[in-house]
């Protein structure tokens, strides 16, 4: 990204990082609520009380946790590829 | 630079990253639920790690592949 950002004052260099960190949280909240839904759908089958029970909340927490896990593992493998922010194929560089 | 070099590629480079990690968190989700079947505990199985090392690499591939074929498409349709 340093080369992209070649000649480019301190200041704009501020105002691109306030803009990515509020990117950030936004992406954080939309994963938060897709893996609701993706567990919701998942564990939750049956609607005959009106609290989770004992075996949907477990089944919630485990696919929460097999979430992250999933992700993590997906990060180290697509850093063993050596892709990297700012690193797009080619094709996809534009000016 | 004048200001307003700065701030296209201020936007450029913002552009880039969302664009990226959009791709990025489209492929987590991807591989996530092609590779994930079951809750049953909550440590990832041997074949789930090894479907989502696989799953990613494909993607990438499958991305560029894409981009690759688009270009090509598209510049043959405008020379016709």
């Amino acid at each position: 990204m340093n080369a992209m950002l070649a000649g480019v004052s301190e200041s704009e260099r501020q105002r691109l990082m306030m803009m990515l960190e509020d990117m950030q949280i936004k992406e954080q909240v939309t994963m938060y609520n897709s893996l609701v839904e993706r567990c919701f759908n998942n564990c939750v089958t049956s609607f005959r009380s009106k609290t989770l029970d004992d075996r949907e909340e477990k089944c919630i927490t485990r696919c929460t946790t097999k979430f992250i896990k999933a992700s993590a593992r997906a990060g180290q493998a697509f850093q063993a590829i050596g892709m990297q922010p700012g690193e797009l194929p080619p094709h996809r560089r534009r000016g | 630079m004048s200001k307003q070099e700065q701030e296209q590629r201020v936007n450029n480079a913002k552009n880039e990253i969302s664009a990226f990690s959009d791709m990025y968190n489209r492929m987590l989700k991807q591989c996530f639920e092609k590779c994930v079947e079951h809750y049953h505990d909550s440590e990832l199985a041997l074949g789930e790690n090894v479907c989502i090392d696989r799953c990613v690499s494909k993607y990438v591939s499958a991305q560029e592949k894409v981009g690759a074929t688009m270009t090509k498409v598209t510049s043959q349709m405008q020379q016709i």
